[in-house]
């Protein structure tokens, strides 16, 4: 089920009773949508999806998960992050050229040359470093893998729920938690053991609803 | 290839930090080089004196050896290969004859003639110029190994069966930084197991100690 980015917007606001089935969003509310959507997925990058990234001294020709490097200017490149795991990140505060040591970066095989700061996170399903950048349209496919995606309209309500002038739903809130443990699930690190929930989702809940 | 990063990572795996499958990462693999790197000079201290050799020529030196290059001297510096199969004066035993002058018990040198072996496992050479080298021999690869500046693709300075003996003693050092502060008894008897494997020369010949007064 690959949805739109327009899907994901119509769904959540049809999840807070905003629209009516078989009805559209116009493009006032999709446009806002969108920028919804953008913010939720910055937002989502270095906590549930991956490190923060740490500012490293130094011009750098290899790539860490977390670091957030200077690459070498001029002929030189910086080598991604050997053998990375679903969720692992990295970034380039400059223009440079980058190598993807392997694997795939946006979307080819052959070096990467960015033009300023850029950031970058692997998604092990296939094999490639993607771009963290904002949706451009509200017409783009997600770049998430389909079995996350579903997810999405649940985790974008509460961001859009005051827009709408909504309360959220018992099922909104618990879909919303939901999605946020599978993205983790993915693209977070597991905890001291492997029983322990992903970091990034914050202590448990304590007894009685409360934290 | 028992690298520094392969070592880091075991530490944060006995810290529990790290669960089965994960990686640790850029901060957690500085503080842990940090850590290795002290470590390593650490031991190096513990390991006892050098002999100290001034010199301003080309210089191969023997093991056990800190180099003080001359001022103004521009040398070439060749690492051993083989060394005097009686080893060197042992820093330690002021006052008695060193191994220099004589085979040590149970060498089969005067028969067979072998006149030379290679450094033993561990073995150090410093030199001090105007930058700093120290270097361990590995006895698993035959080959000299840097222990400044490590890096976390490169080979540890000691042979590949101390790499967990050294990963306990990085993880001793991560305990509050980047583990839970918690020291598990298993954690405990790993520390100590490393730290004797590591800081316990076990195996190294030393010439019965005898007064020679007469």
């Amino acid at each position: 089920m690959s949805l739109l980015v327009l899907d994901v917007i119509s769904r959540a606001a049809r999840l807070l009773g905003g629209l009516a089935s078989g009805s559209t969003l116009g493009s006032d509310e999709a446009a806002d949508g969108l920028v919804a959507y953008n913010s939720m997925k910055r937002a989502m990058f270095g906590t549930i999806i991956g490190p923060r990234l740490s500012v490293q001294p130094g011009v750098a020709t290899q790539a860490e998960n977390g670091g957030l490097y200077t690459g070498p200017a001029g002929p030189g490149v910086i080598k991604a992050p050997a053998n990375p795991r679903s969720g692992w990140r990295f970034g380039v505060n400059n223009a440079c050229t980058i190598s993807p040591n392997g694997t795939v970066i946006a979307g080819g095989s052959p070096n990467y040359v960015t033009t300023g700061p850029q950031n970058f996170w692997y998604r092990g399903d296939i094999g490639a470093w993607l771009i963290e950048a904002d949706g451009m349209s509200v017409t783009e496919g997600i770049e998430f893998p389909d079995e996350l995606v579903d997810y999405l309209p649940f985790m974008l309500a509460p961001v859009i729920s005051s827009e709408f002038g909504s309360d959220l739903t018992p099922e909104i809130v618990a879909g919303n938690a939901e999605g946020r443990q599978a993205f983790a699930r993915l693209y977070g690190r597991r905890g001291r053991a492997s029983q322990l929930p992903p970091l990034g989702l914050g202590p448990a809940a304590a007894p009685g609803g409360a934290g | 290839m028992s690298t520094a990063r392969a070592c880091i990572v075991e530490a944060m795996k006995a810290l529990r930090v790290l669960a089965a499958g994960e990686d640790p990462d850029v901060d957690e693999l500085n503080e842990g080089l940090g850590a290795l790197q002290s470590i390593v000079l650490e031991i190096h201290e513990a390991r006892g004196p050098l002999l100290e050799v001034d010199i301003s020529t080309n210089y191969t030196p023997s093991e056990e050896q800190r180099l003080r290059v001359k001022t103004g001297s521009n040398v070439v510096v060749t690492m051993p290969v083989s060394v005097p199969f009686a080893g060197a004066v042992d820093p330690y035993d002021y006052g008695f004859l060193g191994g220099v002058l004589s085979p040590p018990v149970g060498s089969t040198q005067p028969a067979d003639g072998y006149q030379t072996r290679p450094p033993r496992d561990g073995a150090r050479i410093e030199v001090v110029d105007v930058t700093h080298a120290i270097s361990w021999y590995r006895g698993d690869i035959g080959a000299w190994q840097s222990a400044l500046g490590l890096t976390l693709d490169g080979e540890l300075p000691v042979s590949a069966r101390y790499t967990s003996s050294l990963a306990s003693l990085v993880a001793e050092r991560l305990l509050d930084t980047v583990g839970s502060g918690q020291m598990t008894p298993a954690l405990a008897t790993r520390i100590a197991r490393g730290r004797t494997a590591l800081f316990v020369r076990p195996g190294v010949w030393r010439d019965p100690v005898r007064a020679e007064y007469f």
